[in-house]
């Protein structure tokens, strides 16, 4: 009987803590990383990667908020449609994807800058991650205060349930992490990349984008005119330093956007797309006209610019014209399209606009799978930008401001500007010019809406815009700020309805 | 002696009877040379009843006309021993003493004995809530599957075949649905062996898993018990919450080997077909739906496309096109035999199922051995072994997802009747709105979808006998399977032809051991008072590989997924690995007081690698407590009660509802990009919760057992309450924290509801016997508490077109309603006032005559998301089974009728063909329906033309009555008496499946889900797989 006892200790053997330890096979705990350098560079792609990846947001939501809230852009597919004609809701998906998405980034930003710092690993790497970290956090709450007002301020790695809530802190607050992490951006990163490392940010991207950010709150609604002269520092400091990065314009202004010229000297930072699987965007697809060979299946085509934008250019400027916007083109059949609003058209499914063309991939491998470069920055809008702060500097137009203006048009080879040409004589016909030329070279460029905000001309926007006019949309003070998506004020109860913008 | 046991249990068992034989002795008593003839109770001779002297070794069997002889003392007692009889003693006091010896069949009393888990009970001592469905009910249901054996047999158990598909997935509800975000089909019990949950390779993401049990044999099944209290399952812990089943499969018995052969032919056909319009009907109400909107009608016989409605004739009838006859047979051939030192029962069996559409087909083959080595007076080994392989061919169907990837069966409701059969996918001037046609026909005959499952089962139980009162059982086990699930979309499908053809291979494993050592310690106080102790320990683990392959751009469409070589673009290929610990330590005491007082506490600790690290262990504890009132000394003798039991019983159970993984923070791969290559990138996926655990059941059960006129009628009666406390739920958390969703146990569940369970033999003559059983049950949930939410929406139905959830979880609401917008009436000409202005709430200001008027819940004079509101009840109000079993002589009748009453489905079916879309075809009564100025009628219904946006927004205007009374079975047979010297025994039999349902549903069929097993979207239908009517012949036959 007694021997039959020690069977009952069987148990004892087997039954050890350890075996209850859970263990990961697939994927990684995340206790068990950040130990190695190769660490710390894994982390700072996968920040990265919520740029590029997430639902499509800066090819796609971020396009449908900056893009279409345009006078001279309109949409007949109704998620766009609601943007162009400004009836979008609270829980609209395009306003909670580029929430959500920017979050995500922010959080795997924090990741690296909480965890870099304790890895032992060579010091001026590390200062290259974290500061690379910090410029893709920067440029996160720079959307978000220009899209939504002052915002969560999450600074550290979100690590449990309870470190999920926070309030909102004001629009100053957000900034000034912005200036701060762009300029410790601006001190640690490099001048140059590696082939290998092509498409990482480099100090001159940073300094651009503290300009634009100066630029930014010098404009509505926060006024401080005090960063006008700050702004133009910084652009300034490009101009005269550009060989130190490489920037310059090139020669022609198509090859900016030509899929074989990526990264070229012009771009300052892009979003990396490729058409290898996963890495793919939906750009191409969502703007390209139908039929072309520009895209998978011949392009959705969401969007276009307005008849009235095609001939606000002067005959002189065909090239960025037709650039910019695809009027005409050879479809898949070999049949010449023209962009047509009557009823008999022919191509053109719909008179949905005439279509962008600046994105085009003939060789996608899917419907999200064009290899497009989403530029963030370039030289020609540091140009525009420096013209334009300098004019307000100066309540007035100065030759440097003429000069920097003179770049862009010269390479788009249209009629050059001159101090006693009265379009660019005056404080105010030279802020005309100006804007107007931005528009020219920058349109579908992630530019349109936040330069009307800063400008604080959505009254006339909104006044001009058919899609608006049709849907009856009278202005609104609300429209400046995008309402904090529903579903952060009903998952967190430290935001409440009364902390939404105002008017929403 | 060993050696000779071991020679003995090699040969068989006619030659072991002869030992027997040989071995009498005489002695110097008087000897009796006593021969006589073995007859059951219906008068049959019985072939290998065990005949043995009491107290001693000798015996014989029956030979096969029942007869046998035998020389014993006078005086002395022979006992007589038959599966599934009474054991029977005759005093021998002469040689006439046993010359016909009537065995009575114990049927009733097979259910003495209850399986629960660890060990068994008489069913007179079972203190807590345990039904059982013994083996001659099984015989009479005919399922591929066995949870269908279930269906409709136990009080409080709701089985659903989601999918009428073969082999198609059902999900089964013990209780009602306790878990929100978790599991809630119950733990499954094999002989011993808790299985893992079922798994299966993943398909394309379109359509339903196969059923993941169909590895198991209804044909070997002996008996099955559900656990459906705390006090029953809680020796299940953490895995009991959903209640637990326990399947005891089939064992060789004492006796000459008995070589069975049983075989069923079937064939079976649409039930309840849904009558769509035909081609002239099509084009005329299409012409008029021009009309309506000022166009001019487009079939007017410009072109051979385009016919005058009267030239249009019938055209094709796409369902009919798309079903067949399907033909089912079902092969099984069993030997079992024994000896009191060796039993065996092996069987193997090939079981087909051709489905009523086109390509779609089931087949399984399953091999069992059960074998029973009794190796010394204290030692048993138990070995069972089972292999299945199963293949089934998919169709895709009920998918909830509607462009381009739909099922056959919808576009086979939705296709134009003008259309031929072999209209090919570039056919212009289809109804479907798509360029592309995807030919309902072509969709179910290219389209290849293959799921192959090998499962094994090994399971070695050492029982040893360390004293009479203490056994210790030590069981060692693994059960694995392997699924492969391949799908290739040729370029005649639409999928096929937008990828240059398309190929899936994804291939699943599982792989599952157990290790279980556990004491049975048993003692009788005084002849009146019982002690039952049990208790042990268990290690399982659960490992689970799955690599899922996409290849597309196919130069080639005939060699499919066998040849993935072929195609030229690959696309990353996802494997994962889980690993799943358990380790648990149970107890159970029994405990009878003066035959009359039955306690039963059980309790069990269970630590899992899935629960957070903070939470490791969940600990179950019940009690139980059952009074037989009619023992007591007072209960007045009478001729109408004879047995009266009371139970009650209070425990804890917990739910498996995390997965592995579950609790942990993870990164995983986060790529960029150069433009020539990737570089590897890692981020975040999960947020982890080191405080995860388990979901907590606490269940109270009050139960009667009574029994009337001796034992004729039986009845139970059962209430219960049960609260689930910790609900595991995926909390939205604010997208500001960087993550989605993070798990959390939030909130609380609770049901309760009455069991009623009522059988009895009606008529027992010697010749005519009707036995009868009926069980009806009732649920009510209701959802307590959610956290921070008071409100949970479910998934959208129609995945990607009905883009609303159909299903709410609400606090102080049942589980799942139904919600959307509510539909008042339709609008009529009065609803304009005089300048023709709508005087209701619209969507956009273009509502038109006919259409929905739905309900403006915010009075925001604008129909949108803020108005919708609870519109129905998923959850039936009672469900029941009634049974009848008939025979005369011979003959035997059977006749099964299930059904639920009181819930609604979401047929999602009529937003297609009854809403006067012209993207669809229309049914036959909504042509004659529906609103039109001369008809302006209210029914929600029948809408006019057009429906507008509403109807992409889940509302009333879809629900249906889901309530149906089926004729499940109906089952003749005929028992046949010896037929020359090989067949000894047997039957042939009729039957016949689903004969008739009642039901005002409009669909196929009510028994119905897309979602299949899901939680967050229940009672859905949307071209879903119709159920068939089976008839079905087959005979049973001994040698």
């Amino acid at each position: 009987m007694k021997k039959y006892i020690y069977i009952l200790f069987i148990p004892v053997l087997f039954s050890c803590k350890k075996q209850l330890q859970e263990q990961a096979f697939s994927s990684i705990p995340s206790d068990n990383f950040y130990k190695t350098s190769s660490d710390a560079v894994s982390a700072l792609y996968g920040v990265y990667n919520a740029l590029n990846r997430g639902s499509s947001d800066w090819d796609n939501n971020l396009y449908t908020m900056v893009f279409l809230p345009s006078e001279y852009v309109e949409s007949t597919i109704a998620e766009r449609q609601l943007f162009s004609n400004f009836t979008y809701g609270t829980t609209n998906v395009s306003l909670t994807g580029v929430w959500r998405q920017a979050y995500v980034a922010i959080d795997r930003a924090n990741g690296v800058i909480d965890n870099v710092p304790i890895i032992s690993m060579d010091d001026s790497l590390k200062k290259v991650i974290i500061a690379e970290a910090k410029f893709i956090r920067a440029l996160s709450y720079f959307n978000l205060v220009r899209l939504y007002g002052g915002v969560p301020l999450k600074i550290s790695k979100t690590r449990s349930l309870a470190d999920a809530y926070l309030p909102r802190s004001t629009a100053n607050q957000v900034y000034d992490v912005i200036i701060s992490d762009l300029t410790e951006a601006e001190t640690n990163l490099p001048n140059k990349r590696p082939a290998s490392e092509t498409g990482r940010v480099i100090s001159g991207a940073a300094s651009g984008l503290l300009g634009k950010v100066y630029l930014t709150m010098a404009g509505n609604p926060l006024n401080q005119t005090d960063k006008w002269a700050l702004a133009r520092d910084k652009f300034k400091y490009i101009m005269d330093n550009k060989a130190r990065w490489g920037y310059a314009l090139l020669t022609n202004y198509k090859d900016v956007f030509s899929l074989t010229n990526e990264n070229n000297n012009e771009i300052m930072f892009s979003i990396q797309f490729s058409n290898l699987t996963g890495q793919g965007n939906l750009l191409a697809f969502a703007s390209c006209p139908p039929n072309s060979p520009f895209a998978m299946g011949g392009g959705q085509y969401n969007y276009g610019f307005t008849p009235k934008f095609y001939n606000l250019f002067v005959a002189s400027d065909t090239n960025r014209r037709n650039t910019t916007m695809a009027y005409t083109y050879i479809d898949r059949n070999g049949r010449l399209n023209t962009y047509n609003t009557g009823p008999n058209y022919n191509g053109y499914a719909e008179p949905r606009g005439i279509a962008l063309g600046k994105y085009q991939d003939p060789n996608p491998s899917g419907n999200t799978g064009h290899a497009n470069d989403v530029i963030v920055l370039r030289y020609a809008d540091i140009l525009l930008m420096f013209a334009e702060a300098e004019n307000e500097v100066n309540m007035g137009p100065d030759q440097a401001a003429i000069d920097a203006i003179k770049q862009v048009r010269a390479r788009a080879k249209t009629t050059l500007p001159s101090i006693t040409d009265p379009n660019y004589s005056t404080y105010t016909s030279f802020q005309v010019a100006v804007r107007k030329e931005r528009l020219f070279e920058l349109s579908g460029e992630l530019t349109e809406f936040f330069d009307i905000q800063r400008w604080g001309t959505l009254q006339t926007t909104i006044a001009t815009s058919p899609d608006a006019i049709k849907a009856g949309t009278t202005f609104d003070k609300k429209f400046y700020l995008y309402p904090i998506p529903l579903s952060e004020i009903d998952a967190n109860p430290l935001i409440g309805q009364q902390n939404q913008n105002p008017g929403w | 002696m060993k050696k000779k046991r071991l020679l003995k249990q090699s040969k068989t068992f006619l030659l072991l009877n002869l030992c027997l034989l040989f071995s009498v002795h005489l002695l110097s008593q008087e000897k009796i040379a006593l021969s006589g003839t073995v007859f059951s109770d219906d008068n049959r001779p019985l072939l290998g009843v065990s005949i043995t002297l009491k107290g001693g070794k000798k015996g014989t069997f029956t030979d096969t006309t029942g007869k046998f002889s035998i020389i014993v003392n006078k005086g002395s007692t022979l006992v007589f021993a038959y599966i599934g009889h009474k054991i029977k003693e005759i005093v021998i006091n002469n040689e006439k003493s046993a010359s016909k010896v009537l065995l009575v069949s114990n049927f009733t009393d097979l259910g003495d004995v209850v399986v629960i888990g660890y060990g068994s009970v008489k069913k007179s001592d079972v203190t807590g809530s345990v039904s059982s469905i013994s083996q001659k009910d099984l015989d009479k249901v005919s399922g591929s599957t066995f949870d269908l054996l279930l269906q409709g047999r136990v009080a409080g158990v709701n089985v659903t075949q989601t999918s009428a598909e073969p082999n198609g997935n059902v999900s089964i509800r013990i209780r009602g649905s306790n878990s929100i975000s978790g599991n809630n089909e119950p733990l499954y019990v094999v002989d011993g062996y808790p299985l893992p949950t079922g798994g299966e390779a993943s398909g394309d993401g379109w359509g339903q898993p196969s059923n993941a049990l169909s590895g198991i044999n209804p044909n070997d099944i002996q008996s099955i018990e559900v656990l459906k209290d705390a006090s029953a399952a809680a020796i299940y812990g953490s895995r009991g919450a959903n209640g637990v089943v326990l399947i005891t499969t089939k064992k060789g018995s004492v006796g000459l080997v008995k070589i069975q052969y049983s075989a069923r032919v079937g064939a079976s056909d649409l039930g309840r077909p849904v009558k769509l319009m035909n081609a002239r009907e099509f084009a005329q109400n299409w012409n008029d739906d021009q009309i309506s909107r000022g166009l001019n009608p487009s079939y007017n016989g410009s072109s051979p496309a385009f016919p005058k409605p009267d030239s249009a004739g019938e055209g094709t009838n796409w369902i009919k096109a798309i079903t067949r006859t399907g033909i089912t047979q079902n092969h099984q051939l069993s030997i079992s035999g024994g000896s009191k030192e060796f039993k065996y029962n092996i069987s193997g069996s090939i079981y087909q199922n051709n489905g009523i559409i086109l390509n779609s087909n089931f087949s399984r083959y399953n091999f069992k051995i059960n074998l029973d080595n009794k190796l010394s007076e204290k030692l048993n080994i138990s070995t069972t072994l089972n292999y299945s392989n199963s293949s089934l061919n998919g169709i895709q169907q009920g998918t909830g997802a509607v462009i381009n990837v739909s099922g056959p069966i919808f576009y086979a409701q939705q296709s134009s009747p003008l259309l031929p059969v072999d209209a090919p996918l570039t056919t212009k001037g289809n109804n479907t709105g798509q360029v592309l046609f995807n030919n309902p026909v072509t969709t179910v005959k290219d389209r290849k979808d293959v799921t192959q499952n090998k499962d094994l089962n090994a399971t070695v139980l050492a029982v040893y006998k360390i004293s009479n009162a203490i056994s210790l059982n030590l069981r060692g086990g693994t059960t694995s399977r392997n699924s492969i699930h391949q799908i290739y979309y040729p370029l005649t499908s639409s999928q096929g032809f937008n990828n240059k053809g398309q190929a899936f291979s994804n291939s699943y494993s599982s792989e599952d051991q157990i290790f279980e050592c556990f004491l049975n310690y048993q003692k009788a106080i005084n002849n009146k008072n019982k002690l039952d102790l049990t208790g042990g320990y268990t290690f399982q683990t659960n490992t689970t590989r799955t690599q899922n392959v996409t290849v597309t751009n196919f130069p080639y469409d005939f060699l499919g997924f066998d040849a993935l070589q072929l195609g030229t673009s690959y696309f990353a290929t996802p494997t994962s690995k889980t690993l799943r610990t358990l380790q648990s330590f149970y107890a159970r005491t029994n405990y009878t007081l003066l035959n009359r007082y039955l306690f039963t506490f059980t309790g069990r600790a269970d630590g899992s690698s899935v629960c957070a690290q903070n939470n490791k262990w969940g600990y179950f504890p019940s009690g139980a407590f059952a009074w037989k009132l009619s023992q007591e000394p007072f209960f007045p003798k009478n001729k109408i009660v004879n047995n009266v039991k009371i139970r009650v019983s209070y425990g804890l159970t917990g739910n498996q509802g995390i997965g592995p993984l579950g609790s942990l923070a993870l990164l995983n791969v986060a790529n960029y990009t150069t433009t020539s290559q990737q570089i590897s990138g890692l981020a975040p996926t999960s947020l982890g919760n080191p405080d995860l655990k388990w979901e907590t059941t606490t269940t109270s059960n009050l139960g009667g057992d009574f029994s009337f006129f001796k034992d004729k009628l039986n009845l139970t009666i059962e209430f219960y309450q049960k609260t689930t406390k910790d609900l595991l739920q995926s909390l939205q958390l604010p997208l500001s924290s960087g993550f989605g969703t993070g798990l959390a146990n939030l909130g609380s569940i609770e049901n309760k509801g009455i069991e009623i369970q009522l059988s009895g033999n009606v008529i027992k003559k010697k010749k005519f016997n009707w036995s009868s059983s009926f069980n009806i049950s009732f649920n009510r949930s209701k959802i307590l508490n959610l956290g921070p939410k008071t409100y949970l929406l479910g998934r959208a139905a129609g995945s990607n077109y009905l883009n609303s959830p159909a299903n709410i979880m609400q606090v102080g609401q049942p589980y799942g309603m139904f919600y959307g917008l509510k539909a008042l009436r339709l609008i009529q000409a009065s609803d304009f006032d005089a300048n023709k202005q709508p005087t209701f709430a619209t969507f956009n200001g273009v509502q038109k005559l006919g259409q929905w008027l739905i309900q403006d819940v915010d009075t925001s004079k604008v129909i949108d998301d803020g108005d919708r509101q609870i519109i129905g009840n998923p959850n039936p109000k009672f469900t029941y089974g009634f049974n009848n079993d008939f025979s005369y002589e011979k003959f035997h009748l059977s006749i099964f009728v299930q059904g639920v009453y009181g819930n609604q489905i979401m047929n999602l079916n009529n937003a297609f063909i009854r809403s006067g879309l012209p993207i669809s075809n229309q049914t036959k009564d909504w042509l004659t329906n529906h609103w039109t100025p001369a008809n302006p009628t209210n029914d929600i219904r029948y809408p006019s033309y057009g429906t507008g946006i509403t109807s992409l927004t889940s509302g009333n205007y879809f629900l249906e009555d889901g309530s149906f009374l089926r004729l499940k079975n109906v089952t003749f047979s005929y028992d046949i008496s010896k037929i020359g010297k090989v067949i000894k025994s047997g039957s042939v039999f009729l039957s016949a499946t689903n004969l008739i349902t009642i039901t005002n549903y409009s669909g196929f069929d009510p028994e119905v889900n897309i979602y299949g097993q899901a939680n967050n979207a229940v009672g859905i239908d949307l071209g879903s797989y119709p159920r068939s009517r089976t008839y079905e012949m087959g005979v049973n036959l001994n040698f």
